[in-house]
């Protein structure tokens, strides 16, 4: 009897002390003036959408006629999900500095404070201008940077002229920033322009398409148009040290939409496709670059449909804008927003821990409240702007 | 140590055993459950016969592969799952039909709806619609040509229409543009709206075609990944399409590179 009430006591602090899984699916539906329907009833999305590492952002461009053309919108955690929009006086496709995202940049390469931002909106004033300035530019910082002294890498093609710009030889600059102890950023490093790949041009060719950079600016993925000794795929490269060659270290084997990274301790990517002709998955698939497989975000009752621009918060949750249905004894509505997924609680990671348990160590449970605040509150220390 | 080996074989996906585009992927996968049974099947139905690319499968234990059709409107889809045995998706204008194997290894056909998320995009049609009779319609002018496949969703796909149009027209090729059936009419009309004041104001560009608005439920440009990313754009002549496509904006120069490459391949 001792026994049993012991191990009863045990097993109650072990539940009440044990961290709660978030939930397998969040859902941040848009609602309010800002969010007018169309005469078809459908909610705009959006496009080009960049998540922040906590989850709590999302950058957005043409976000539909009630807001500016590019919005930062807050996910805002409650008994009722919400999304909170804050206007910008940016550009079309204007992009985070990813894995920090201590900054986001305005396609004239101008850097504004995600606090400005916040506090500002469309008054916010830029920091400092640097770094590659162009259509589908991406930036990351550099890994081991503090506010005194950090290196932004930005990427994409050179587009000297307007009229003939588009999808050819890739290009990068790092430059150095700094926060001074009033919290002033400013640039100390110009960095210069580097022209890439040539060492691929024969195997990959060098017209590549749908870059994207990983969130230590260490990689990036990108799928070379005509690739000279395979099928079309998307693939990912490794940064040379000397800016300059590229070094191919993973290839998806499939053509599939731009790829997003995880946090490099993670080693996975995210990518939007098409897909097979199945009815799992919503569009949006999760590539662990350790076991080599790919996995579904399924929430089969709602019907996800998800659009073509996920993104990975630090604590390893997957958000993205998309339509679904919400249905009760009444019927069934058409929602448009955001959803949160963990991919550790999806039916296929599952199926797979099952099926490989030595290999499906690698994945956790669940992603935690406690992981979420944890990460969360090293993201509000990047965001205070102070040394 | 061993074990480590042993783990790591059996990491090995059925998608690492076999590279992208080939003849016959499901040779020498491991563990394949009616193999031979299906390889009987496969020559019976020509199977054997096709290109394979792979395609991203929906779910970890699957590996997907599509043909390099030649026929507009008709795929094959071979469905290759871990430790288990194949399944076929066959794709014919608006039918599907699966074929799978009993415990007896014996096949089985059924026709299947489309998946719901191609449902939801394919069941809803207009008068408007541009389908895979338009696509066959296209390509069997035998010239070279090429297909623009936008969405406003993707703002620079909109953008860049005029100018592809125009170098397109430049380079000697047909033109069409067709548009993301996922976007609605009002969506589709708004940003060409935004795109001609785009277009008046730079100077340098040419208006768009006025048959800009191509709702395209043609299924055959779905099967070649057409929803990844847009623009995107094919190329066809000689009444064949190339199972290559061109994905984003290109300089003028890399425009014309491929297409020209594209469509000397398909003499």
């Amino acid at each position: 009897m001792k026994l049993l009430l012991a191990l009863s006591t045990i097993s109650f602090f072990n539940t009440a002390l044990a961290a709660t899984c978030v939930p397998a699916h969040e859902y941040f539906p848009f609602e309010g003036k800002w969010a007018a329907k169309n005469e078809q009833g459908e909610i705009i999305l959006g496009m080009y959408s960049r998540m922040s590492p906590d989850g709590k952002y999302v950058l957005r461009s043409f976000s539909g006629q009630g807001l500016s053309q590019v919005t930062l919108m807050e996910l805002v955690r409650g008994e009722k999900n919400s999304v909170k929009p804050y206007e910008t006086s940016m550009k079309n496709e204007a992009f985070p500095v990813q894995g920090s995202w201590r900054y986001i940049i305005d396609i004239g390469g101008e850097h504004y404070k995600v606090s400005d931002i916040v506090k500002e909106q469309k008054k916010a004033d830029k920091q400092f201008k640097g770094g590659i300035t162009g259509f589908y530019t991406v930036a990351a910082e550099l890994s081991g940077g503090t506010a005194a002294n950090h290196k932004i890498r930005s990427l994409s093609w050179p587009t000297d002229n307007a009229d003939n710009q588009g999808v050819g030889v890739l290009s990068n600059r790092v430059i150095t920033a700094s926060i001074n102890k009033n919290g002033v950023a400013s640039k100390i490093d110009n960095g210069s322009t580097n022209y890439m790949c040539a060492n691929l041009r024969s195997s990959d060719g060098q017209t590549m398409s749908l870059p994207m950079i990983s969130m230590d600016g260490a990689e990036f993925a990108s799928m070379p148009q005509n690739p000279k000794d395979s099928e079309v795929s998307m693939r990912i490269y490794k940064f040379g040290a000397d800016n300059k060659s590229c070094e191919r270290v993973q290839d998806l084997k499939v053509a599939v939409a731009k790829v997003i990274f995880s946090r490099p301790e993670l080693n996975a990517v995210l990518f939007y496709a098409s897909g097979s002709m199945d009815n799992r998955g919503n569009g949006i698939y999760f590539f662990d670059r350790d076991v080599k497989k790919t996995f579904t975000l399924d929430d089969p009752d709602r019907k996800v449909r998800a659009d073509s621009f996920p993104g990975f918060t630090n604590d390893g949750r997957i958000v993205y804008g998309a339509y679904w249905k919400e249905c009760n004894d009444k019927g069934c509505s058409d929602k448009a927003g955001y959803v949160v997924s963990d991919p550790y609680q999806s039916a296929d990671i599952k199926d797979f821990k099952m099926a490989n348990p030595e290999a499906g160590k690698k994945f956790k449970e669940c992603i935690t409240d406690e992981d979420v605040a944890a990460n969360s509150a090293t993201q509000a220390k990047i965001w205070n702007y102070s040394l | 140590m061993f074990n480590q080996f042993v783990l790591g074989l059996t990491l090995m996906s059925v998608a690492q055993s076999v590279s992208a585009a080939e003849m016959a992927p499901w040779k020498n996968v491991p563990e394949m459950k009616c193999q031979r049974e299906f390889e009987q099947v496969a020559q019976e139905k020509g199977w054997d016969k096709e290109n394979y690319r792979e395609q991203v499968a929906g779910a970890y234990n699957k590996t997907a592969y599509r043909n390099l059709s030649n026929k507009i409107g008709e795929w094959v889809e071979v469905q290759l799952i871990t430790k288990s045995s194949p399944e076929v998706v066959l794709v014919q204008e608006s039918t599907m039909t699966r074929f799978s194997f009993d415990k007896n290894c014996k096949v089985v056909s059924k026709n299947e709806a489309w998946p719901w998320h191609m449902e939801e995009v394919f069941a809803k049609k207009t008068t408007e619609d541009w389908s895979n009779d338009d696509l066959r319609t296209q390509v069997a002018s035998g010239k070279q040509g090429m297909i623009y496949y936008w969405s406003p969703r993707f703002s620079y796909s909109v953008y860049d229409l005029p100018r592809a149009e125009k170098l397109a027209k430049k380079f000697g090729y047909e033109f069409i543009s067709v548009v993301d059936p996922r976007a609605s009419k009002e969506e589709v009309m708004g940003a060409l709206d935004v795109m001609y004041k785009n277009a008046k104001m730079k100077k340098a560009r040419q208006l768009a075609s006025a048959k800009a608005y191509n709702r395209n439920v043609a299924v055959d440009l779905y099967m070649r990944s057409a929803f990844n990313h847009f623009p995107i754009v094919y190329v066809y002549n000689n009444k064949k399409i190339h199972s290559r496509w061109i994905t984003g904006i290109m300089t003028d120069k890399g425009l014309k590179s491929m297409a020209d490459e594209f469509s000397s391949e398909l003499k």
